[in-house]
């Protein structure tokens, strides 16, 4: 950035003033108008909050229904403080917030919070995913019996798993726009669930499964071999089912 | 003017087309009404696969296409990300679109991004950073792209040109193209003071390869960029003064928050369409 001496002096000026400390920078901007220099700095402001708060706000619509739209947006500010944005691409923004939510004081009183926005975060990553390709059966086949014992098995691209001590499955479902439970009840104890969220088609579908199966991808996304999945889990039935569901979707070396 | 080949592209024709935006993939592939041609945003098409590079893909066989970058940071003191480089290449490998866009501004600082589109200063420094990155991004898509004048709130006192003379410059010594947006030159002639018209005037014809149209808001004596409304009358007037001094150009609606039916998006691009058969039976193409 040496190079650039002056153009870098400016634009981090210009930064510092985006994240309130416009003093180094108040005098490089030209007056005019009788428009207060921090009057225009505040349309910068207010246009980058904006811009980053309905990205998560459309990554999130979940966890802003349970807040209500003015927490939400009061948390994304101290989120975006927190864990500011990083890349062009603002899809890629917000990765964090289940992990800011467990320490965010005011949020607190919603302890299933943080699982919820990692159920968000999993059905944005699953709708984004690369399309799921058929299991190559008869690729398996051909291998040596002494190389299958060695194979390893991988998830589909859309496929995510989230254990939860509370019914976030239910809780998602009741904040969906076409729920039509509006006053459903969701008992919140004894009600660990296992969830697998993945992609049929172009839909992210949110199952909620026995624990036989949840341990067995767990044990898969572990990248353990056909003979140590063999060894703890009923393969037979289990790799079938998760292969037909599209969990699995190859096989590797 | 460049010498990059583009033998399999589509062309965008010098007609009115609309910015596609997700609530209306579904209606448009149902209807497949008549316009000239879509933009989409490039980094909503990011992603590995699902429903938006299904319908990217599918509205492709009906209209041309045109990629317009939000995220790329042109101007900022950072090295271009690779990985956002990488992703764009990929899109336009598969698509083919008949331009490729990107914005006269900075985005972050230091591994921050503001995902806005913010000003530059117009200096000679910022001029040379500006082309070698043009270069950059030309080099690895290999191909020319189109770059867009912003909006601005604010200017600085460090520039030592108008922005119409470091745009047209940037054209000239990168050999990209100008995606002249009219509404962005409106609202900046308005913040800042200076007659729209100069702009317009200061822009060599041949550089211009698609304009934009757009709708503003005011707020606190400032206009603001918002994309949000129908394009006001002014602007309507600039784009005929536009028409008149670079013949009909490919020209897009855009229109990103409070995005309304697909029916008032065509009736905005409908009006543009008549003003380009107009200008177009009236006056003889400036290039």
């Amino acid at each position: 950035m040496s190079n650039l001496p002056q153009l870098t002096e400016l634009i981090a000026a210009f930064h510092n003033a985006l994240d309130g400390q416009s003093l180094d920078f108040a005098g490089s901007i030209v007056p005019r108008h009788g428009i207060d220099n921090e009057v225009r700095l505040n349309i910068y402001r207010s246009s980058v909050r904006g811009i980053q708060t309905d990205a998560l706000q459309a990554i999130y619509p979940v966890i802003n229904a349970l807040t209500g739209e003015r927490f939400f947006r009061a948390m994304a500010q101290r989120y975006l403080i927190a864990h500011p944005s990083t890349s062009g691409d603002l899809h890629q923004l917000g990765d964090r917030l289940s992990d800011f939510l467990v320490s965010f004081g005011p949020a607190q009183a919603l302890p299933y919070l943080p699982d919820v926005a990692r159920l968000e975060w999993s059905w944005h990553r699953a709708f984004h995913a690369a399309d799921t390709r058929a299991f190559d059966f008869a690729k398996l086949a051909q291998l040596p019996a002494e190389q299958q014992a060695h194979i390893k098995f991988a998830l589909s691209p859309g496929t995510h798993l989230i254990a939860s001590d509370y019914p976030i499955h239910l809780i998602w479902q009741a904040n969906q726009s076409s729920s039509t439970e509006d006053d459903a009840v969701i008992e919140l104890k004894d009600t660990t669930v296992a969830l697998v969220i993945f992609r049929h088609g172009f839909d992210v579908v949110i199952e909620s499964v026995g624990k036989e199966i949840f341990t067995f991808l767990t044990d898969v996304q572990k990248q353990e071999t056909l003979e140590a999945l063999a060894r703890s889990h009923a393969i037979d039935k289990l790799l079938v089912a998760a292969i037909e569901c599209s969990w699995i979707d190859h096989f590797y070396v | 003017m460049t010498g990059f080949a583009d033998s399999a592209i589509t062309p965008i024709p010098a007609q009115s087309g609309i910015g596609l935006r997700s609530v209306h993939y579904r209606e448009l592939l149902d209807t497949l009404p008549r316009i000239g041609w879509l933009e989409a945003h490039s980094e909503n098409y990011f992603g590995a696969g699902g429903q938006p590079l299904f319908y990217l893909e599918a509205l492709r066989h009906h209209y041309p296409l045109s990629l317009h970058g939000v995220g790329l940071g042109i101007g900022s003191p950072q090295p271009l990300s690779q990985l956002h480089l990488d992703k764009l290449k990929s899109l336009c490998e598969r698509f083919e679109p008949g331009l490729v866009s990107e914005h006269l501004c900075w985005n972050a600082y230091a591994g921050q991004y503001h995902n806005d589109l913010l000003p530059l200063p117009y200096t000679e420094e910022a001029l040379t950073h500006v082309c070698e990155r043009i270069a950059q991004v030309q080099d690895t898509l290999r191909r020319q792209i189109l770059i867009e004048n912003v909006s601005s709130y604010l200017e600085f006192s460090a520039s030592t040109m108008p922005e119409w003379e470091f745009l047209q410059e940037v054209s000239q010594r990168a050999g990209c193209g100008i995606l002249l947006d009219i509404n962005n030159i409106y609202v900046s002639a308005c913040n800042h003071d200076f007659a729209a018209r100069d702009y317009l005037h200061a822009i060599s014809p041949h550089c211009v390869q698609e304009i934009h149209l757009a709708g503003f808001e005011q707020r606190n004596d400032v206009l603001v960029d918002t994309h949000s409304r129908p394009i006001c009358d002014a602007v309507w007037t600039l784009y005929r003064d536009a028409l008149a001094r670079f013949g009909p150009r490919p020209t897009l609606i855009e229109w990103d928050n409070d995005i309304p039916e697909l029916t008032i998006l065509l009736g905005e691009a409908q009006t543009a369409q008549k003003l380009l058969q107009q200008d177009h039976e009236q006056l003889a193409p400036a290039n």
